[in-house]
């Protein structure tokens, strides 16, 4: 059908509005664009706002227009290099929409600019898929689609309470329509956009190598790495080390993985019970996913490798959530010759006193029990300091650290420990991850941040296998037991010197913080998190198996609930019309009481002429009230108001 | 349609121009033919709604003028056929001559090629010559040795025949019937109008003195806004409660038919337009009622001797809610 649109009028209103709109949608843009390219945005925004202001002003020529076309695609061009991308993909709609607007002219012009708000709107999801910018996107949504309803208003209607209040009931509308599409549409595995490459960039997280100072860099970060929620008790934070890359090739310096093959079989044997919890980790670009020490079973998206390692197939982009359990005592097997050898390797020229501090060791306490306990007393005994900001190490770092500065982060203790365990014959191992955490009271929940990033040794001891030692807590037991957030916020407090006011001040704020995180958990887990699994988890327990019977009861759902609608829409205006005509007929027996009776066929105009004939006084009231029946009746638009206005002109009508 | 509706009300102006030219119209219509303004005004809906009118009365009473008048206002090309017993076919409808210079068959159109045809005593001819006209009427088109013409636009019959009790009558069909869409009669004027009559110019001289007030174009575009006068669910109901009612009544023989039941909304929808209304009333049904079903409602067997208005006039009793 060829939409007539001569019918609808623009007024600098409603460009007012969109550019308001419009505005909003490309805010949060702004601070991400470059500057020249955000400058331009709001220069033709704001030259469109002028035109709309002065009525004699006129947009600029087509060539002006083209010229400006052309220097603004060069300009993006130079920006980034291409015009392809998210990053340069959506500075090139920002700066075409904006540009838009100076040739926007017509009605089809508007929504064209309206349309391309909303996809504007819809970018922001590309760089976060929070709580706060979702409702950050229902609010420009809301304010395109108030636009778009001011501008089909007919001029003489055109409000903006009335254009408000048709999108809220729109928007009231949508509502379940949104509720079965997002249940019921077929999710695709994967991430719903797959984002682009340079989507990556400033990504923190633990990676696959570690040197001196790579993890107390990361423990500036208060980014929240995952999040758990365990199904039975929250296990003690002593226990909470989870599990990352391990560690075992090193030049002295740095810390690499070794290549280990993947397998979905689990070699150890468990003792005890295991933990049951589900993870929801953030996206963090790595292969592996984190799971408590040590994982009892494999999340389908990934396998495990030997050094008990829970390997995805891709990176992961997008948020994740596992189920998992784990053992948190164990006892691993045999090692492999290839294992011992490079459980044991060592550089060959760095670091020279503390591998003669190591041998020194073994041939003093000959057994591996005697020289751990004895190398953990010395981290204790010694004076070793556990600090945030440990100096910078040269060439031989482990000999610096231990015999020079002795103040380290937990990548510190590991690193000299391994290197000390080497040296003295034991196989062990550095293992990366987060320990501890900070739990949510609100939620019942785990929070795991990038500042709980941790590093620890494992060693191989005969008939138990590999054994977690942690030299850190020789060093700062309190890292270990309350956690990285206490120990070092309660250092902040401790220069406060307004401690007693803080004190309140800080508990209402934890509160306020985890109620908060609490908030962002929910919407992870439910909105962010509702994949392929969890949604056809949802449906086989409604009994529904494959994607082509969601199809078809999607478009039953989709049909009923139209169906639904109609229904009730007809019985409201049913409903209408029977207040309608029971209002009329109570004006009619007001006047059969005085012997004027209207006859079953007699129409309304007629009945009116009568009874004005009969009691001319009435005229203007009988007139008015049969005119209001007429227009609610028999006349294509009515308002709520105009039936409130004849209900009380039949009211008034005193014979 | 509601796109198209409220694109009628968001043009006020052009619907009051619309409404200026038809008042205008009828008002000049008046000047010529005295003290029918009910009927002139039915016959200009008729037209309004696209549809071919029947006049029935005694000879002599303004047939022709009429129908004149509305060829003149209206501004078309106007034929006029006399309808006799002996009329063939070809003699309305045209014929293929052959052509010597070409060597092939030449189609002469014949009076029916016109925009407002008057159909003189239509019930004179045989149903052989009255059904020519009458598919004419129907398909807006002339198909004769299998090729086929269009006929133009506005395309207008306007067919008089006498009270079928005349001597010499072939009575058209009910089926044929149907296809008009109202029957008027014109009645004889009362004594003040005769009285002027009779004092005044003669009619015909008068009408070629007449300006044209709508062009045919305009009447086009009205014919086209028709159809756009809204039309509330409550009297779809009251029209299909009138339906029904002529079905299931014992006063009639047969029911009205469907295509009565649009005759009947597009005929008051004209009607509505005449009175500058973008909306249906019921009493705009009610006002065209007797003229689009007088024709095509037969009086039982029982009230055969009731009048035809009488037994009509039954309709209008129809309760509205």
């Amino acid at each position: 059908m060829k939409r007539d649109l001569a019918h609808i009028t623009t007024s600098p209103t409603t460009t007012l509005w969109l550019l308001v709109a419009l505005l909003l949608a490309f805010a949060p843009h702004a601070l991400r664009l470059p500057l020249t390219i955000t400058a331009l945005c709001l220069l033709f925004g704001l030259w469109r706002f002028n035109i709309e202001r002065r009525p004699a002003a006129k947009l600029p020529h087509r060539i002006v227009r083209t010229m400006i076309l052309c220097t603004t695609l060069v300009i993006v061009y130079l920006h980034y290099g291409t015009l392809l991308g998210r990053e340069a993909g959506i500075a090139l709609l920002a700066t075409m929409l904006a540009l838009k607007l100076l040739e926007m002219r017509t009605v089809r012009d508007y929504i064209v600019v309206i349309l391309l708000g909303y996809f504007l709107a819809v970018t922001l999801v590309l760089y976060s898929q929070t709580l706060p910018i979702a409702a950050y996107m229902i609010l420009v949504a809301f304010m395109l689609t108030a636009t778009l309803i001011h501008l089909n208003l007919q001029q003489e209607k055109r409000s903006v309470q009335a254009s408000l209040r048709t999108t809220g009931k729109l928007f009231i509308q949508a509502v379940p329509i949104m509720l079965i599409l997002f249940f019921l549409f077929p999710r695709i595995p994967g991430p719903l956009w797959s984002l682009p490459d340079d989507a990556d960039s400033g990504t923190t997280g633990i990676s696959d190598e570690m040197s001196m100072g790579s993890i107390s860099n990361l423990s500036q970060s208060n980014r929240i790495a995952f999040r758990v929620a365990f199904d039975e008790q929250i296990i003690d934070n002593s226990l909470s080390y989870w599990r990352g890359p391990v560690l075992w090739q090193t030049d002295g310096k740095n810390w690499r993985v070794a290549p280990a093959a993947p397998s979905r079989t689990l070699s150890y044997r468990p003792k005890g019970e295991p933990v049951h919890y589900t993870v929801t980790l953030e996206p963090h670009n790595r292969k592996w996913l984190y799971g408590l020490d040590i994982p009892a079973t494999v999340p389908p998206q990934a396998t495990i490798n030997r050094d008990f390692q829970l390997i995805t197939q891709s990176k992961v982009k997008e948020l994740i959530r596992y189920e998992m359990s784990s053992y948190s005592e164990y006892e691993t097997g045999p090692l492999t010759s290839d294992e011992r050898q490079r459980a044991l390797q060592l550089p060959a020229s760095r670091n020279s006193r503390a591998v003669a501090l190591g041998q020194q060791w073994q041939q003093q306490l000959q057994e591996p029990e005697k020289i751990i306990s004895h190398a953990l007393q010395y981290f204790n005994q010694q004076p070793f300091v556990y600090t945030l900001k440990p100096p910078l190490l040269g060439e031989n770092p482990v000999d610096e650290f231990l015999f020079n500065t002795q103040q380290g982060f937990c990548e510190h203790y590991a690193a000299s420990f391994t290197i000390l365990m080497r040296a003295a014959g034991i196989p062990a191992r550095i293992v990366t991850g987060y320990q501890g955490g900070d739990f949510n009271p609100i939620g019942n929940y785990l929070i795991v941040r990038q500042r709980d990033a941790h590093a620890w040794t494992e060693v191989w001891l005969a008939g138990q296998g590999w054994v977690r030692v942690d030299p850190t807590a020789a060093v700062a037991p309190e890292r270990i037991e309350q956690g990285a957030e206490t120990l070092f916020s309660e250092r902040f407090n401790r220069q406060s010197t307004l401690q007693f006011e803080s004190a309140f001040l800080t508990s209402s704020w934890l509160r306020l913080r985890y109620g908060w995180d609490s908030l962002n958990n929910s919407w992870n887990q439910w909105v962010i998190g509702y994949d392929t699994l969890t949604q056809s988890q949802l449906l086989s327990r409604f009994g529904v198996d494959s994607i082509k019977q969601m199809a078809i009861i999607m478009v039953i759902a989709i049909i009923s609930a139209l169906t639904i609608l109609q229904l009730l829409a007809m019985r409201r205006s049913r409903k209408k019309q029977d207040l309608i005509s029971s209002t009329y007929q109570h004006f009619c027996q007001k006047f059969s009481a005085i012997g004027i009776q209207r006859h079953p066929h007699e129409g309304p105009i007629d009945f009116s002429q009568r009874v004005i004939a009969a009691r001319p006084d009435l005229a203007p009231q009988v007139l008015q009230i049969s005119d209001l029946y007429i227009a609610l009746k028999y006349r294509p638009r009515h308002t709520q108001q105009q039936i409130k206005e004849l209900q009380q002109q039949v009211r008034r009508l005193k014979l | 349609m509601s796109q198209t509706a409220s694109s009628l009300l968001t043009t006020p102006a052009r619907a009051s121009q619309h409404s200026t030219l038809l008042r205008q119209t009828l008002a000049s219509m008046n000047q010529i033919i005295l003290g029918k303004e009910q009927t002139l005004r039915l016959a200009l809906t008729c037209l309004l709604a696209r549809g071919h009118l029947l006049i029935e009365d005694q000879p002599g009473v303004g047939k022709t003028t009429l129908s004149h008048l509305l060829a003149r206002v209206l501004n078309l090309d106007f034929q006029r056929i006399q309808f006799t017993s002996d009329m063939l076919p070809a003699d309305i409808l045209g014929v293929s001559v052959y052509d010597q210079n070409s060597a092939s068959f030449k189609f002469h159109p014949g009076p029916v090629f016109s925009q407002l045809v008057l159909a003189d005593e239509v019930n004179r001819a045989t149903p052989k010559a009255q059904s020519a006209l009458l598919e004419a009427m129907e398909e807006y088109q002339v198909t004769t040795e299998g090729e086929t013409h269009p006929l133009p636009s506005p395309f207008f019959v306007i067919a008089t025949q006498n009270p079928s009790n005349q001597i010499g009558t072939f009575p058209l069909p009910e089926s044929q019937l149907d296809r008009f869409l109202m029957r008027l009669e014109i009645g004889y004027p009362d004594q003040a109008d005769e009285k002027a009559l009779l004092k005044g110019r003669d009619r015909r001289e008068l009408l070629k003195e007449m300006e044209t007030t709508l062009t045919p174009t305009q009447l086009l575009e009205i014919q086209s806004v028709v159809p756009q006068i809204h039309v509330s669910d409550a009297l779809i109901d009251y029209l299909q409660k009138i339906l029904s009612f002529s079905r299931h009544s014992p006063c009639y023989r047969n029911g009205l038919s469907p295509r009565a039941g649009i005759a009947i909304l597009r005929c008051a929808q004209a009607w509505a337009l005449l009175d500058n209304r973008d909306h249906l009333l019921p009493e705009d049904i009610q006002a065209i009622l007797p003229a689009t079903t007088n024709h095509r409602l037969q009086p039982s067997v029982a009230l055969a001797e009731e009048g035809q208005d009488e037994v009509v006039s039954q309709l209008l009793t129809v309760p509205l809610d």
